[in-house]
């Protein structure tokens, strides 16, 4: 699914992909958050 | 609202995720992931949209309820693509990293609004902000989230993997009913032990610290000791703390515990995905996944009502004797498969 390359430019794709993933989900984390505060006000 | 009306309004996203969770593998394949996690994340932003615009609470149930529905792709492929971007040997550290940050970024929005208010478009533009934002990063780093679509394996549903590792969705189910029953009935079981309003709050919030700092050790440790073993000792471990909540309620010792609690109880949940990774690739990696995210559906449904049933019947011990229940019933049947798969 996802490089396996040995390349240290292949590496450095593959955590820039797994930072942005991570940042994408707290991102909505924290909307996923807000939502049960919010909508039960 | 009622409360009555208020609970079945927060009953429609854990609806929304058990009902969509059998349909998210045939998804992926149908639009593939990336187009999926993007749609889904720009529906999100909308649902916040029409929940401000609106205004009106029979609309806010079928919304909550697509909200449910629509996030539950986000969820599952979040997890995949974190699995599978992480290197087999820091994939512990990894998934303790990225759950930390999930458990932040829920812990941040509540937070939000103490700053915000819950009057006028300010908290919902910042639920759209983080749900466009979402769909934004995850656009930009979309070339390297593609390929397990049409891996060549045959279709899995989820009892075909329910087949497969029926040990690692008890550890979910366990761990969703824990933590949830946790969280929702310490406070109560605080109170009949005498300890004041503020105390009761703090008490949550101790379980909470523990759950987002905690992770990453644990993530080191499934990398030195293996997922596997790591899901016992948590299970074993969150049973001795749930065993030592009555025992400590009124002492400085119950902080450590509820910290350490904190960590271990949702620790299982990491520990399992960790193991789901190590074990399971491409699109049986999704169908895992969706199988998890019914899991922890249907623990966090049945979980805290059947504790708070128990606690009405035999009292506050009700809640440790659930948890440690559970718990123990894990540490058998995980033991049990393990001896199946080395005989086999």
């Amino acid at each position: 699914m996802v490089a396996t390359g040995s390349s240290e430019g292949e590496a450095g794709t593959q955590w820039a992909a797994l930072a942005g993933v991570t940042a994408a989900l707290a991102m909505f984390g924290a909307a996923q958050g807000l939502s049960s505060p919010l909508f039960t006000r | 609202m009622s409360p009555a009306l208020i609970g079945l309004s927060a009953a429609m996203i854990p609806l929304g995720l058990i009902l969509s969770a059998s349909f998210v593998p045939a998804a992926v394949r149908l639009v593939g992931g990336r187009n999926l996690a993007v749609g889904c994340s720009l529906i999100g932003a909308l649902c916040f949209l029409g929940i401000g615009y609106l205004q009106d609470w029979v609309a806010w149930f079928v919304i909550r309820f697509i909200i449910g529905v629509v996030i539950n792709p986000l969820y599952i492929l979040g997890e995949v693509w974190a699995l599978s971007l992480a290197p087999p040997s820091r994939r512990g550290r990894v998934m303790g990293v990225f759950n930390t940050l999930m458990g932040a970024g829920y812990a941040a929005g509540p937070f939000a609004l103490t700053l915000l208010g819950t009057s006028g478009w300010a908290p919902f533009m910042v639920g759209v902000a983080g749900f466009a934002l979402c769909a934004v990063i995850l656009h930009a780093v979309s070339s390297k989230l593609t390929g397990f679509e049409d891996d060549g394996q045959p279709a899995s549903g989820l009892v075909g993997f329910a087949r497969m590792a029926p040990a690692l969705l008890l550890a979910v189910l366990v761990s969703a009913a824990v933590q949830q029953s946790t969280y929702a009935l310490v406070p109560v079981f605080g109170a009949s032990y005498g300890l004041a309003e503020a105390v009761l709050a703090s008490l949550v919030m101790a379980l909470s610290l523990g759950n987002i700092l905690l992770q990453i050790p644990l993530g080191l440790l499934a990398e030195r000791f293996g997922a596997r073993a790591m899901i016992i000792v948590c299970a074993l471990a969150t049973t001795v703390c749930a065993l030592l909540l009555p025992l400590l309620i009124t002492t400085p010792l119950i902080w450590v515990v509820l910290l350490v609690m904190g960590a271990v109880g949702y620790g299982v949940y990491t520990m399992a995905l960790v193991e789901l990774g190590s074990r399971f690739k491409g699109s049986v990696l999704v169908a895992g996944n969706a199988a998890f995210a019914l899991m922890w559906g249907i623990g966090g449904i049945v979980g805290p009502p059947g504790a708070g049933l128990l606690m009405q019947g035999i009292g506050p011990l009700g809640l440790p004797v659930v948890i440690a229940g559970l718990d123990a019933v894990l540490v058998m049947f995980a033991l049990y498969r393990s001896s199946v798969r080395r005989a086999s």
